[in-house]
């Protein structure tokens, strides 16, 4: 059985398959930020990956160190095709709810609460 | 931040919290993007408040949020370290949950933990950190003694340091260094260099390898010798020939002779920095016994005590004072051997670092006492929490732990801060380079200073825990549930133990502001001192003749050229020259007496310093004529000897006699140079502010050509005069350098600037003492008039007036102000005798510094107790009685 894909994790995968064969922790991060606008920190990047690497969702390779990250291995991430899979399931099911929403959307969010005033 | 880029600390706090898996490749993430996008588009505080917010909270992500296959490996794992990590989860959230509670005892911590890392750094950097040379621990520095003067370190003359390495069975070697200025021509501008000699195996007895080339070999220092070699200081080799390793090789012309640099040195205090070139001291056989001018050091040989070595030396010196009376010893030569470890700091800067290691202590500890009350007040509000776990069955050891975690927790936390606050007090020393702080460029952050760091936060944490943990109710237990945090159980204790709190913080403080005062008084002393010398609008600098100066009278005739040129200008009230200005390094020396006394004074002939003056040094400085007349152009050194005494000379040498026209005899003992006194003038302080007025006789300058310093007395302004001297010399001599151009008020400050710097240290660490015993009354006054709003309701409604209340609560609160007062005091008293030798014209009980001490400490009880008590009257009566 498969479980579904939280925000942050599709946004992973998204990022993944934006990057290709460049991604790793510093590319994905800077890639959601700018997007997105939203600042992730490195340590929640690998939480959420081994948790997605543990259901076969994205496979890791080590690659070399350079003198830049202090003599330290990168750990670049690719996805997989189950991840794939998930990844297309969860933006369909987006895709299908939101279609045609977006006039509504905007409605909602520029309606400002009624005041009282007398 | 040197060749890496990202903070040494937040790498290591990954590296402490996060597991194995993944960190390597979270800290490389992290330095990479540092290093690579953030620190140069961001500005260095954005970048460094990115890289903290991004450490902190992959830190606090991959331990709170841990992974399934994680949370079962911690169940497995250790009982002790699950339930550390359990409470200081707990603590960080309860933390994050009342953050303006964090913030306060964090930044009181982080405040004191910063000050101490500061200290400390200076500390290991002066004191600690091991010297640049092999085996340190078998150098000394040489010096002799002479008890029968009260001198306790006399630098050797060349003959006898010969004698001494010569006939010594203890040291593997001895080496000398004398200071010496050299002129450095062609290179463009003539250039004063400062030079040092040396004897060909001093850096090979200090075990130091050059950077480049090689140092001397051992015969380039015999006389004959046409290798004139030299070496180059470390820094004078990066900033003058920009760190090129082909200067190796080439020559440079020194006082007007060609050298080749053989070698470049590495850089470190001491003596490695003593000159910017190194030559040769080429061995003198003339060379006179009585000139004492060489720093000595030695290498003891393996297994040789340095006690051993001072009696093999000592033996040597006995023998030379019968043989030499040009030594003058009339009593024995003593030999003093100095460790290489005191060769960094002498003993008063020593001794004010550790006085000020102390202060900073004290600053800790009142932090501490801050964040127990803090802490104490926070348990009182959880009281009800706790009594539920207690109720649910927490042992009393499990609550306790738990508070003890969250002191520990703040007191990480407050080193963390500690750590960036210290790193900003280094920075600020460093580039204000308040002078008197020896090795400072090399103070820094290093393990040594993280380490204490951590060990501090970790024993704050411990120290302002203990208290709040001691506190867990137990045996009121139901009371607490059901009464919850509004009770009255424990009050009475509680109120006691806060009350105690703020008498020992306030106690603490008192110490530290007395220590301030104390030093405070001293500088104020100390600048108010006769100094016997005006130094308002003196411009002082220096002008090396090289050895072509000395045929005849050039040199006093260039000398007294360039003075009536400066006498010439309009702004110029007056102008002279010294051979060795007032405060500085050099030092001259001369035995003697009086010549219808000579006999009687034999057994201690009186030891005065010497200068050679032209006719207006008198009236340039400001220093009076008291008596007989002062040198004129016609007269010069030599025979028949004239001289200007001074004034304390002049009682000692002729008590309640005129001395001008007595005859004195000069360097007696040594030249024994008969010569007329030909007037007295008024005493100065030519060592220091601090020491005493010198015993001078002053020798007029005509027909010598010793490297002159001018003195200049202007209308404003001196240093506006300095545009206009050099284009004046070198219309006497294109080829003399202007050195050491200074005010005479900048050389004064300077010679008091490492007291200074002790005092605005002492008051910055007072001054935060202050503050934080002023929260702290604060604090406790206002929770204990919270605690009473119901009774003073009640006072209130039954009549009592405003003041009435207000005046009792203010009487009860000074309680502890007044007893931490006395207790301060007598503290104050027992450890202001540390200080004794940091002060100047006072003594450590002096009363001044106590009272008006005693009473700031007092106002600022008085207002932080008014404030909450004025509050408290404000409160409506009806609606405090209704809270009941």
């Amino acid at each position: 059985m498969t479980t579904r894909l939280g925000e942050f994790e599709q946004l992973l995968l998204f990022a993944l398959v934006r990057l290709g064969d460049d991604a790793y922790g510093v590319t994905i991060r800077r890639e959601i930020e700018a997007r997105t606008g939203r600042s992730v920190s490195s340590g929640a990047i690998y939480t959420a990956m081994e948790r997605l690497e543990a259901r076969g969702y994205v496979s890791s390779t080590i690659g070399n160190p350079t003198p830049r990250r202090g003599g330290k291995r990168k750990k670049h991430y690719r996805i997989e095709r189950t991840g794939a899979e998930a990844l297309s399931r969860s933006y369909e099911a987006l895709h299908e709810m939101a279609k045609g929403l977006r006039p509504k959307l905007t409605n909602l969010t520029s309606q400002r609460p009624a005041t009282r005033q007398s | 931040m040197s060749r890496n880029p990202s903070p040494l600390l937040g790498r290591l706090l990954l590296r402490l919290t996060l597991g194995r898996e993944g960190r390597e490749f979270i800290v490389g993430d992290i330095d990479e993007e540092f290093a690579e996008h953030i620190l140069p588009n961001r500005g260095w505080f954005a970048a460094h408040l990115w890289y903290w917010s991004h450490v902190l909270r992959s830190v606090s992500n991959r331990t709170l949020h841990v992974s399934p296959s994680r949370r079962i490996m911690h169940q497995r794992g250790d009982r002790f370290m699950t339930t550390t990590l359990i409470d200081i989860k707990h603590s960080l959230r309860g933390l994050a949950k009342t953050p303006g509670f964090a913030l306060i005892a964090i930044l009181t911590l982080a405040l004191g933990i910063g000050a101490n890392t500061a200290i400390f750094s200076v500390v290991y950097a002066v004191l600690l950190q091991p010297l640049p040379f092999g085996n340190p621990d078998q150098l000394v520095q040489v010096f002799e003694t002479r008890p029968d003067r009260g001198w306790d370190a006399v630098s050797l003359s060349r003959p006898n340091f010969r004698d001494y390495r010569e006939q010594n069975r203890t040291l593997e070697d001895m080496g000398a260094m004398t200071g010496t200025d050299l002129n450095m021509t062609g290179t463009g501008f003539p250039e004063r260099v400062r030079g040092s000699m040396v004897s060909a195996g001093f850096f090979r007895i200090l075990q130091v390898d050059p950077v480049v080339g090689r140092t001397f070999s051992l015969d380039e220092d015999e006389p004959g010798s046409e290798n004139r070699v030299a070496l180059l200081n470390y820094e004078f080799w990066r900033t003058r020939f920009s760190g090129d390793p082909a200067i190796v090789g080439q020559s440079l012309t020194l006082d007007d002779e060609n050298y080749t640099v053989v070698g470049v040195l590495p850089p470190g205090e001491p003596w490695l920095d003593r000159a910017q070139i190194f030559i040769p001291m080429v061995r003198n056989p003339e060379a006179f016994r009585g000139n004492f001018i060489l720093g000595t050091i030695a290498r003891l040989r393996p297994g040789v005590s340095a006690d051993a070595a001072r009696a093999d030396l000592e033996a040597i010196a006995q023998r030379l004072s019968q043989q030499y009376p040009e030594l003058q010893t009339q009593g024995r030569i003593g030999m003093r051997l100095d460790p290489a470890s005191d060769w960094i700091a002498s003993d008063s800067v020593r001794r004010a670092l550790w006085v000020l290691l102390g202060a900073v202590g004290f600053l800790l500890l009142i932090a501490c006492v801050n964040l127990a009350n803090l802490l104490l007040a926070r348990a009182t509000a959880r009281q009800r929490e706790t009594a539920v776990r207690a109720a649910l069955g927490a042992s009393r050891g499990r609550i306790t732990r738990q508070l003890l975690a969250e002191s520990l927790t703040l007191g990480a936390m407050g080193a963390g801060v500690g750590l960036f606050l210290a790193v900003g007090a280094i920075r600020l020393v460093r580039s204000l380079d308040p002078g008197g702080i020896p090795r400072l460029a090399e103070v820094s952050l290093n393990g040594w200073v993280l380490g204490f760091t951590l060990i501090v936060g970790l024993l704050s944490g411990v120290i302002a825990g203990l208290v709040p943990a001691f506190q867990v109710p137990y045996s009121g237990l139901l009371t607490a549930l059901r009464e919850g945090d509004r009770g009255a159980t424990g009050s009475q204790v509680q109120r006691r133990l806060r009350s105690t709190l703020v008498g020992v913080e306030v106690a603490l403080s008192l110490m530290l502001l007395v220590g301030a005062g104390l030093l405070i008084r001293s500088f104020g002393e100390l600048s108010r001192v006769d100094r016997g010398f005006q130094s308002e609008n003196r411009l002082f600098f220096s002008v090396t003749l090289p050895p072509t100066y000395d045929e005849g009278t050039r040199g006093s005739d260039l000398i007294n050229q360039f003075i009536d040129r400066i006498d010439g200008m309009p702004q110029v009230l007056s102008a002279a020259a010294v051979h060795i200005p007032p405060l500085s390094q050099g030092s001259t020396g001369m035995g003697i007496v009086s010549n219808d006394r000579a006999d009687e004074m034999a057994e201690s002939v009186p030891w005065a310093s010497w200068r050679l003056i032209t006719d207006n040094y008198f009236k340039t400085l400001g220093i009076p004529l008291l008596k007989g007349r002062t040198f004129t152009d016609a007269d010069v050194v030599g025979e028949p000897w004239q001289v200007v005494i001074s004034e304390r000379l002049a009682t000692l040498l002729w008590p309640d006699q005129d001395p001008v026209g007595r005859q004195a005899v000069l360097w007696a003992g040594q030249n024994d140079l008969p010569a007329e006194v030909i007037g007295v003038v008024g005493d100065m302080r030519e060592r220091g502010l601090e020491d005493d007025p010198t015993l001078a006789v002053y020798i007029p300058y005509g027909g010598a050509s010793w490297h002159p310093s001018f003195v200049v007395h202007t209308a404003g302004d001196p240093l506006t005069l300095v545009p206009t001297l050099r284009p004046m010399l070198a219309e006497l001599d294109p080829n003399l350098p202007i050195t050491n151009i200074r005010s005479f008020d900048d050389m004064v400050g300077s010679s008091v600037a490492d007291r200074r710097f002790n005092m605005m240290m002492m008051l910055v660490f007072a001054g935060l003492a202050l503050v934080l015993a002023l929260a702290g009354i604060y604090g406790v006054q206002s929770y204990i008039v919270t605690r009473r709003t119901s009774e003073i309701g009640i006072r209130v409604a039954l009549g009592a007036t405003g003041g009435t209340v207000i005046r009792q609560i203010v009487t009860q609160g000074m309680v502890p102000t007044i007893v931490g007062i006395g207790l301060g005091a007598v503290g104050a008293f027992g450890l202001s005798r540390f200080l004794s030798s940091m002060l100047f014209g006072i003594a450590p009980t002096d009363i001044v510094t106590y009272v008006g001490v005693g009473t700031l400490l007092a106002l600022t009880g008085l207002v932080s107790c008014y404030v909450p008590a004025r509050r408290a009257m404000k409160v409506d009566p009806v609606a405090a009685l209704r809270e009941e």
